[in-house]
């Protein structure tokens, strides 16, 4: 099974990530894991998009239906964010340990 | 050499040092901070005493080790003690609350100010000092910033370690305070012209978008676990009002070329 079959069905962001918005870039801060990272324009996009309440296909459909791009490309896109969300913990049921265990 | 223990907020660390005169002096300038258990040798201070020699006929530098690093190599004993005061402060910057403490540190060139990784300065001053004097590049003589949280502006930093009354006086007349060392400190809150990284790549220099600068300068924020997101909110309108670049890795000669077209260029 490849990782888009694990995707969580309706992928949302942990409630306790805070996000800092700069020029349509962010920067994210999980206080579990102390750790930051940095989401470029198109990561960022899908982050806000990503409350529970759609599918990452439904996501997808959302993007292209605004940007014009082909459905099939954001799609695989918005599959390999969300992918990438799910290793750093930062959705809901993928969280992981903090350093202190 | 002659080992010396302190402690700040209980975090317990050693000093030694190559004069014993100058371990006297830091007896009385930091007796609030003694400690009698003995702590691992944390910093290593050379003080350039004794009678110069053949190979001192120029100029004779004190130099302050951190570990291994030496973070301050100088003519000027006064510069290396505000490094040394500036570095020990570090100890406690992860307990504070009162501003962004991070370990970058602002260099100037004419009236234009960048904010660079502290480890960078180390670097930079195995070029030499009179070639760095020749660049024009004003170095300074702390090691971390302050940034405001309201404004974004970097701080004069708060006293965190205070030297005993009068020590200052003290040393200048145990050592002649000689030498020369143009390292500034900030005075008033300061408007970040350039913000620099460190990249990966080949190039000298390039443009990065203004969340990677965002997101490495958050990166050195020592107190981040304390501020959490207020950090990443707080450094957002100095990155916003400033230019954004990334040196590439490489030799000091050319991070020092790829630092000062930065500052020219703004």
């Amino acid at each position: 099974m490849g990782p888009r079959e694990t995707l969580p069905h309706l992928p949302k962001v942990r409630d306790d990530i805070a996000v800092v918005e700069i020029d349509g870039e962010a920067v994210i801060y999980d206080p579990r894991q102390s750790l930051l990272h940095h989401l470029n324009v198109t990561a960022a996009i899908i982050f806000q998009l990503c409350d529970g309440t759609g599918t990452t296909w439904e996501l997808a459909e959302d993007i292209a239906e605004v940007s014009g791009a082909p459905l099939d490309q954001v799609e695989r896109e918005v599959g390999d964010v969300v992918a990438r969300f799910e290793e750093m913990g930062i959705l809901v049921g993928t969280e992981k340990e903090g350093p202190d265990g | 050499m002659v080992n010396r223990s302190y402690a700040l907020k209980g975090l317990g660390f050693g000093v030694r040092t190559t004069s014993e005169e100058f371990a006297a002096w830091l007896d009385q300038a930091l007796e609030t901070y003694r400690v009698t258990t003995e702590a691992q040798p944390y910093y290593s201070i050379v003080i350039a005493d004794g009678p110069p020699t053949e190979s001192h006929v120029k100029e004779r530098y004190h130099v302050l080790y951190r570990g291994t690093l030496a973070i301050a190599k100088t003519p000027d004993l006064f510069t290396l003690l505000r490094t040394f005061v500036s570095d020990m402060a570090s100890f406690v910057y992860d307990q504070r609350e009162d501003a962004i403490y991070a370990d970058v540190v602002p260099v100037w060139l004419g009236g234009v100010c960048g904010l660079v990784p502290a480890v960078l300065i180390p670097y930079l001053t195995t070029l030499g000092r009179r070639r760095l004097q020749r660049s024009g590049l004003t170095l300074p003589a702390e090691t971390a910033v302050a940034v405001s949280l309201d404004s974004g502006m970097v701080m004069p930093m708060p006293t965190i370690v205070s030297l005993a009354s009068r020590s200052l006086e003290t040393l200048a007349g145990v050592f002649p305070l000689e030498g020369q060392d143009q390292r500034a400190t900030v005075e008033r809150p300061l408007a970040v012209d350039v913000v620099l990284s460190i990249g990966s790549g080949d190039e000298q220099l390039s443009p990065v978008t203004k969340g990677i600068a965002l997101y490495r300068l958050a990166s050195h924020v020592a107190n981040l676990d304390q501020l959490g997101e207020k950090a990443v909110l707080g450094l957002r309108p100095l990155v916003e009002r400033a230019r954004c670049f990334e040196l590439g890795s490489g030799t000091p000669a050319g991070l020092l070329a790829g630092l000062l077209t930065a500052l020219r260029a703004s």
